[in-house]
């Protein structure tokens, strides 16, 4: 049985957090959302204690894959629950990408900077970072 | 006018720079966007200022 590993990750907004994931290839019908927590599945079909508010299932995952769980803390932010076996696939690279898109979309969808006229005026790529430059005029 | 530009890298990290008019409202707006971002949470937000993850809040 592959173990989970525990990532605290600075992401608060779950609609970025779902529209990151579907960047990432995690489609709204490939995940799975829950009010309250429900278990991860190990790649035998088992209850794991591991448990999550949004759920990418095993099987989109990867074959002899685990769950891979977005847990909601009191504080509002998210733990990521990734078994070590998946890991390989979806360690830290995996985890920078999605929060480079989730950063993309916090960014694209501040409320207070859109209910204030400022628009998105340049969206470049410098590198391998996005820049994306906003404007009131 | 007021210009905000926001540089996320390939490590997830951003930065948020200020250029153009730096009023108390355009201000507010990048400190609520950079808690959202998750850069800072507490942190002073002052006219123009480079915040980035790495480093510690420094005058441009």
């Amino acid at each position: 049985m592959s173990h989970y590993t525990e990532q605290v990750m600075e992401i608060s907004d779950r609609d970025a957090l779902m529209a990151a994931l579907a960047d990432m290839g995690f489609t709204k019908d490939k995940v799975k959302t829950y009010a309250e927590p429900h278990a991860l599945e190990g790649y035998e079909g088992d209850a794991r204690k591991q448990r999550a508010h949004i759920i990418l299932p095993r099987k989109y995952v990867g074959g002899s894959s685990n769950d891979i769980g977005f847990e909601r803390m009191p504080d509002g932010r998210y733990r990521a629950h990734i078994s070590e076996y998946d890991t390989h696939r979806y360690g830290k690279a995996w985890q920078d990408q999605l929060m480079q898109r989730y950063g993309y979309h916090v960014t694209l969808t501040d409320v207070d900077l859109i209910r204030d006229g400022y628009r998105v005026v340049e969206e470049n790529k410098v590198g391998d970072a996005i820049q994306i430059v906003l404007s009131d005029d | 006018m007021s210009k905000i530009i926001v540089t996320i890298g390939k490590n997830g990290k951003a930065s948020v720079k200020v250029e153009g008019l730096q009023d108390s409202s355009c201000l507010a707006k990048t400190k609520s966007l950079l808690k959202r971002l998750g850069i800072i949470r507490d942190q002073r937000v002052d006219p123009g200022v480079v915040v980035n993850v790495d480093e510690d809040i420094k005058v441009r």
